[in-house]
C-alpha cells in the first residue's frame, strides 16, 4: 500500500511500510555506529513503524502518557522575523509570555533578550531583572531566564580573545587552545554574574540554550558556570539544552571533571551535566535533510533512549526544525512533528519535550 | 517536581496527582483540571475576575506542593510588614 511520509527537508514523498521499516533499521544502525547506542528491540521497531504508517494527519499519545514542555528562545518566537522562524507579531515580552502560558499550553517558559546570548545580556542585566519581576507578578508557570552561552562572541572580532579558527589556520595550535581556555573561563564568570542577578530578581532558574555551539571549550565553560550557579543557588532550576548531537573538538583536549569533552554524545554529555548541577537536560540529534523521516526518527530515538537510560535527571529532548527527527523546515509539518513527539514519548520514554 | 526534586516524569506525575487528589488521567483532563484549578486557586487559562493569577496563584501552588518558589520568596521579601 502506498502512503506518504516526509524527507528530512520537509518534502512529502510516497513510501511503503517496507521502505519505512528498512529506513528504521538503517537509521538505527547509523546511531549505533556513531554513539554505540543499543539498537531498538523488534517490538519497538514495529511500534515505530505503526506510528510512522498511521493514517491520521495528527497523532497523539495515549491518555496518561502526557509529558511536559520546556522551550528555548522565549517570547521572541511570536515576535521576531522569519530569520528565527518567528511569527512577526509585534507585542511586549510580557504579553507574549502570557500567550504562551495561557493559549499555547507551555508548562514552563523564559524571559529572554532579543540578542539571546550571555555576553549580550551582561550590560543590560538591570533592565532584565526589572522586567523579570514584572512578568513574574503576572505568570504562573516556572519562569526562567534564558540565553545561549554562544562562546563564539568572546572571540575576535566580537570579543577580546584570539579566534581559534584564525589561529589554527596559521598552525598556532597551542595559542588557539590557550585562547579557547581563557574564553571558557570568561564565560563561566559571566554566567555566575548573570545568574546571581536573575535569581536575586526572583527568577526560578536559568535555561542554557544551544550549549557547546562554539565547541568543547564552550561546553566546558558552561558546565563550570553552572557549577558556580548551583553552589550559590542550591534550589535554583537549571535547564541545559545542547546545540548538536556531539561536542565539536575545536580545542581537542579541554576537560571537565577530568574528562575530555570533545566528541561526547548525549549519554555522556548528560553525566557531566548531572555532575555540574543541571536539573533537566536537553539532548539533541541532528536531522539529515537527505534521509527520510523514518531514518531520522529511528536514529534520534536510538540515541535519545540511550541518553534517558544513562541519565539520573529528567531529559527533555530538543525537538523542532532539524532536531529530534523533525524535518529541517521553517514551518515543520504537523504530521511529522506529531509522529516524532509520540515516538519520543512512547519509545524513548522522554520526561519532556 | 522535575526541576525542584529531579524527578523523572512518571514519579513527578505521581507526586503531583497525589497532592491534587486526582489520578494521572484526570491530571491531563481539561474538564477536570479547569474546575480543580479554580477550586484550588492555582491559576486558570481563561480570564476570570478574582481568580488568583501570578504571585498569589504561585503561593497557593507552594502550599499545595510543599515547595518554596523563588519568585514568591522575592515578593515576600518586598513586604514591609
Amino acid at each position: 500500500m502506498v502512503m506518504f511520509t516526509r524527507m528530512g527537508d520537509g518534502r512529502r514523498v510516497e513510501t511503503t511500510r517496507k521502505q519505512v521499516i528498512d529506513d528504521i533499521y538503517l537509521g538505527m544502525s547509523h546511531a549505533a555506529e556513531c554513539s554505540e547506542a543499543k539498537p531498538l528491540s523488534g517490538d519497538e521497531v514495529d511500534h515505530l513503524a505503526d506510528i510512522l504508517c498511521s493514517e491520521g494527519k495528527v497523532l497523539g499519545v495515549a491518555p496518561g502518557n502526557e509529558v511536559v514542555l520546556t522551550e528555548d528562545g522565549g517570547p521572541y518566537k511570536l515576535m521576531i522575523d522569519s530569520g528565527s522562524s518567528g511569527n512577526g507579531i509585534d507585542m511586549s515580552r510580557t504579553e507574549s509570555i502570557m500567550v504562551h502560558e495561557r493559549a499555547l499550553g507551555m508548562d514552563s517558559f523564559q524571559l529572554a533578550h532579543i540578542d539571546y546570548s550571555i555576553k549580550a545580556v551582561k550590560p543590560i542585566i538591570s533592565y532584565e531583572m526589572m522586567v523579570l519581576e514584572k512578568v513574574q507578578a503576572m505568570t504562573i508557570v516556572p519562569l526562567f531566564y534564558g540565553a545561549m552561552p554562544n562562546m563564539g562572541l568572546y572571540y575576535k572580532p566580537d570579543g577580546p580573545f584570539g579566534n581559534p579558527a584564525d589561529l589554527m589556520r596559521e598552525f598556532k595550535i597551542e595559542e588557539a587552545q590557550h585562547e579557547a581556555e581563557a574564553a571558557s573561563d570568561a564565560i563561566a564568570q559571566d554566567i555566575e554574574f548573570i545568574t546571581d542577578r536573575i535569581m536575586a530578581a526572583g527568577g526560578e532558574g536559568f535555561n542554557f540554550d544551544t550549549t557547546a555551539s562554539a565547541g568543547d571549550a564552550d561546553f566546558a565553560g558552561t558546565l563550570k558556570g553552572i557549577e558556580k550557579m548551583r553552589k550559590s543557588h542550591p534550589d535554583s532550576y537549571i535547564v541545559m539544552g545542547m546545540s548538536a548531537e556531539n561536542v565539536l573538538g575545536i580545542h581537542g583536549e579541554i576537560e571537565y571533571d577530568g574528562k575530555v569533552v570533545a566528541g561526547l554524545y548525549p549519554h555522556e554529555q548528560v553525566k557531566l551535566a548531572e555532575k555540574a548541577g543541571v536539573n533537566v537536560f536537553g539532548p539533541v540529534v541532528n536531522t539529515n535533510t537527505s534521509k527520510s523521516l523514518a531514518w531520522n526518527l529511528a536514529r534520534a530515538i536510538t540515541i535519545v533512549k540511550q541518553c534517558e537510560t544513562a541519565s539520573k535527571i529528567p531529559c527533555h529532548v530538543n525537538m523542532g526544525m532539524g532536531v529530534g527527527g523533525i524535518p529541517m523546515s521553517e514551518t515543520p509539518p504537523i504530521d511529522a512533528v506529531s509522529r516524532c513527539s509520540k515516538a519520543m514519548v512512547e519509545i524513548a520514554h522522554v520526561d519532556g519535550i | 517536581m522535575e526541576f525542584a526534586k529531579n524527578m523523572k516524569i512518571d514519579k513527578a506525575k505521581e507526586a503531583v496527582s497525589k497532592k491534587l487528589g486526582v489520578d494521572k488521567y484526570e491530571m491531563a483532563d481539561e474538564t477536570v483540571m479547569r474546575e480543580l484549578r479554580e477550586e484550588l486557586g492555582i491559576g486558570l487559562v481563561t480570564g476570570m475576575p478574582g481568580a488568583p493569577f501570578g504571585v498569589p496563584a504561585k503561593m497557593n501552588i507552594e502550599g499545595l506542593l510543599g515547595l518554596k518558589i523563588n519568585s514568591c520568596e522575592h515578593f515576600r521579601n518586598m513586604l514591609k510588614r
